[in-house]
């Protein structure tokens, strides 16, 4: 169905870079074939490349391509374009916009319909198809974009690439950003429609698990170039390349868990916490319906001293909130929060002094947007102090703890791959020499490689400092490798809390069973 | 929330906004040295005279009664009295209100159509070299001061092909039919500069909507490039124009003195530039108040338009 040969893809600004290095691909008639790597790796280009339009600022160096006998390179645009939809259909990432936002879902549909000059009953159409991808379609038709779940948009993206019955589909990481119950039921579609409709399937992403569950055939890339390819069984279970090997290490799964030590005092206490989140913007002369949400109800448990407490859940179960209202950023509506035996954490930030704010840092999810690009490391790491105050030796050792070269100082986040800038990010909270360090999803912006070697790195920090971690992540697989104690939120409610190994052998709750079922099978 | 009510809650807040300006610009022409006396009477100003024009106009009243007095003839459409002019502001305003307007339709019909298609077409074609000649010509026209942008004008116009006259000899009150042919130099030059604007903020706009992924993802679904850019890219890329578009409309009507000063145009601009050399307190109150309304105005409008190309307003869940 497929057959690329001698593949390459090279950016227009400079010919010279090739971002697809001479792939080859057979892919037969219905097979499934899932594409794995890192960021960067070129696996991105190659989906859109088997359209025959590698992306804006791209062009086909090289090689050539037959899809369904067509040769997608070298024909005209216009006849290219004819196919896309029809031949070959892409599928977007439903969380990154995909959607047009001013267009209702009915006109996305009434756009692809009208490729066939096929008139007639355009909400009708749209919502059997939508019925068939498990939406409530005859609903669905009316609404925006902006009215439906990131679950529901993948869903209609998917309606909308099946549209005109494509012999192949091409998915780009459709389950990213999605939540775990969410992934496995699209993961669960995707599977179905195979099925019924045949088509041959290509489906992209950097998670491991997610191209277990649609592949049987599966491509490892690695910098513009195929690595490795096979079948699944074989390149999981015996991989050849040192990179593919790599890669199946660093994914993380349910494995070692650590006990913890028992008789440890409690470092912060959290009684009955509630937390009432409003979401409306003020201004002067503008006020707005008042939506308020619990994004924490009733909450009580307690963080121990020297322990990696995991926190766990999906979006909106509270666990972003209950690290906000630990650093004073959100107000605390009632219950209490305290650290150590007297201070009072309900205060908000501004209020609190000077001691109370040392002693409680946190490192956020993104470091793109934590670290100003304008300033060098040592500017970073040493914010707060002056100049005269400021030791390179003292800030070359802090760096150290966080596994980076001392030549990094002089460096802006530009200039910083993602693991190194969430190194210094960590690096900048330990400067203050916290008791208490919060990790909000601190590796979920990262490859999974570099996340391996990021948790190394908070796990030496830990043996070595001693110092008190929350660890807050949607992956219960990298919560469990290293949290002693974890807890589990849901929609604001606490689920569970206890030692690793017993959340994880006697769930307590149908949620926290699914959670670790699904991570199981990964 | 219904978009009515937010708009009604829009517009209450503008006429407020309205109110408080107009006080504000009551109290600095009231703080300005001299008044229409002193300006009337000019050298022959004596203390008695004085004092009795002032008594005769009512300036010696406390600056609050006069401003509530002012304030209430306002709102019933009476702006005053010029005593400079020996006219009621009104009747002095009135035709060169429509002139302005008339001056500025031209120049708003000339640039606007203009500048949404080139804006457009210059993002599409980003690169190619119509494109990039049509980039450093907007920007050329953006910097040209009006006044050379005239004398190019009058060279090519007035002296090489002698087909539109250099300058207005009109009284205000003179018809638009016999307005109409002195109306295209001023215009053009208008013109030229705001279709640099609105161009350029067009393009910029459409080249922003072009990344975003939506745009990408309609183009894999097989959509032909018109579908793209009409359906997808350009209800997308309109907003920030449009609020350039507003902003260039109110200095259309308000900030076009040079222009009318130059082509000798019976404008409310050069009225306004006579009227503070007169010290004519009426009339500078008059005019700057207009030019507010017309700003305060200009700027609802663009809101109004903005909220309603955006779905997620149009619905009702907040902004």
């Amino acid at each position: 169905m497929i057959d690329l040969q001698g593949f390459s893809v090279a950016v227009d600004a400079d010919p010279a870079r090739l971002i697809l290095d001479h792939v080859d691909l057979q892919v037969g008639r219905g097979a499934r074939v899932g594409i794995v790597g890192e960021s960067g790796c070129g696996k991105s280009t190659l989906l859109r490349g088997l359209t025959g339009l590698p992306g804006a600022g791209l062009h086909v160096a090289d090689g050539a391509l037959s899809v369904a006998g067509y040769d997608l390179v070298g024909m005209p645009a216009a006849e290219r374009r004819a196919l896309l939809g029809k031949v070959v259909a892409m599928v977007p990432q439903g969380v990154a916009l995909s959607l047009t936002p001013h267009r209702d879902i009915a006109s996305h549909f009434a756009d692809v319909f009208q490729l066939d000059d096929a008139r007639g009953d355009v909400p009708g159409r749209a919502a059997s198809l939508l019925d068939e991808v498990g939406l409530r379609g005859a609903a669905m038709v009316g609404r925006f974009p902006h009215e439906l779940s990131g679950g529901e948009q993948q869903r209609v993206l998917i309606a909308l690439g099946l549209a005109r019955d494509p012999d192949v589909l091409l998915l780009d990481e459709p389950t990213s950003a999605l939540d775990v119950g969410v992934a496995h039921d699209i993961l669960g579609l995707i599977e179905d429609e195979h099925r019924a409709r045949g088509f041959t399937l290509v489906c992209v992403s950097h998670d491991l698990g997610v191209i277990r569950r649609v592949a049987e055939h599966v491509v490892v890339m690695n910098a513009g170039r195929v690595v490795e390819q096979g079948p699944l069984e074989r390149v999981t279970a015996h991989p050849t390349n040192p990179f593919t090997v790599r890669l199946l290490e660093a994914a993380p799964t349910l494995g070692a868990i650590s006990t913890a030590p028992s008789n440890r005092s409690p470092l912060v206490r959290v009684d009955r916490l509630t937390v009432v989140r409003s979401s409306a913007s003020s201004g002067a002369f503008r006020s707005q319906t008042q939506r308020t949400t619990t994004a924490l109800d009733d909450v009580t448990f307690e963080v121990r001293k020297g322990e990696i407490l995991g926190v766990i859940g999906e979006s909106g179960s509270g666990k972003s909130t209950f690290l906000k209202s630990l650093c004073g950023l959100l107000e605390v509506s009632s219950g209490s929060l305290t650290l150590g035996d007297e201070v009072d954490l309900s205060v908000r930030v501004r209020r609190r002094p000077g001691s109370v704010l040392q002693r409680i840092q946190m490192v956020f999810q993104n470091p793109d947007d934590s670290l100003n690009p304008a300033h060098t490391v040592r500017r970073v790491l040493s914010a707060g102090r002056p100049r005269s105050e400021v030791d390179d030796d003292q800030l070359a050792e802090l760096l150290r703890t966080v596994g980076l070269q001392r030549s990094m100082l002089d460096r802006r986040s530009p200039q910083l791959s993602g693991g190194e800038k969430q190194r210094v990010a960590i690096a900048r909270a330990l400067a203050q020499r916290p008791e208490l360090l919060l990790l909000d999803e601190v590796t979920s912006a990262l490859d999974v490689t570099v996340q391996a070697e990021v948790l190394d790195t908070l796990r030496a920090i830990h043996r070595d400092l001693g110092t008190t971690m929350v660890f807050v992540s949607h992956d219960i697989a990298v919560v469990a490798s290293m949290a002693e104690r974890i807890v589990v939120l849901r929609n604001g409610r606490l689920v569970e809390v206890g030692e690793v190994a017993d959340v994880l052998d006697r769930p307590n709750d149908h949620y926290t069973s699914m959670l670790v079922e699904l991570a199981r099978r990964r | 929330m219904s978009i009515a009510w937010q708009l009604l809650r829009r517009a209450a807040v503008a006429l407020l906004l309205f109110a408080a300006m107009a006080c504000l610009t009551f109290l600095a022409v009231e703080a300005l040295p001299g008044d229409a006396c002193t300006s009337l009477l000019g050298r022959a100003a004596t203390e008695n005279k004085l004092e009795q024009c002032r008594e005769e106009n009512g300036l010696n009243e406390p600056v609050v009664a006069r401003m509530v007095d002012w304030g209430c003839g306002a709102v019933q459409g009476d702006l005053g009295y010029s005593i400079k002019r020996d006219a009621p502001v009104t009747e002095i305003i009135a035709p060169r209100l429509r002139n302005s307007l008339v001056l500025a339709g031209v120049a708003g019909l000339l640039a606007f159509p203009a500048a949404v298609v080139l804006g457009l077409y210059s993002a599409q074609r980003r690169g190619s070299r119509r494109a990039k000649l049509l980039d450093t010509a907007s920007l050329v026209m953006m910097t040209l001061p009006e006044f050379v942008t005239a004398a190019v004008l009058w060279l090519v116009f007035s002296i090489w092909l002698p087909i539109l006259p250099a300058v207005a000899v009109l009284p205000s009150d003179a018809t638009i039919g016999e307005i109409l042919p002195t109306i295209w130099l001023p215009a053009i030059t208008l013109a030229v500069m705001v279709f640099a604007h609105v161009m350029r903020s067009m393009r910029s706009s459409v080249v922003a909507t072009s990344a975003r992924p939506f745009v990408e993802a309609a183009r894999y679904r097989g959509l032909p490039e018109r579908a793209v850019l009409l359906r997808h890219v350009l209800p997308a890329a309109l907003p920030p124009a449009v609020n350039v578009m507003a902003v260039t409309a109110a200095w259309l009507l308000t900030g076009t003195f040079v222009v009318e000063v130059v082509f000798n145009f019976p404008g409310l601009g050069r009225l306004a530039v006579d009227a503070i050399s007169d010290r004519d307190t009426a009339l500078i109150l008059a005019l700057t108040l207009f030019g507010l309304a017309v700003f305060i105005l200009s700027s609802f409008i663009s809101d109004t338009i903005t909220r309603l190309l955006d779905p997620r307003v149009r619905a009702g869940v907040g902004a």
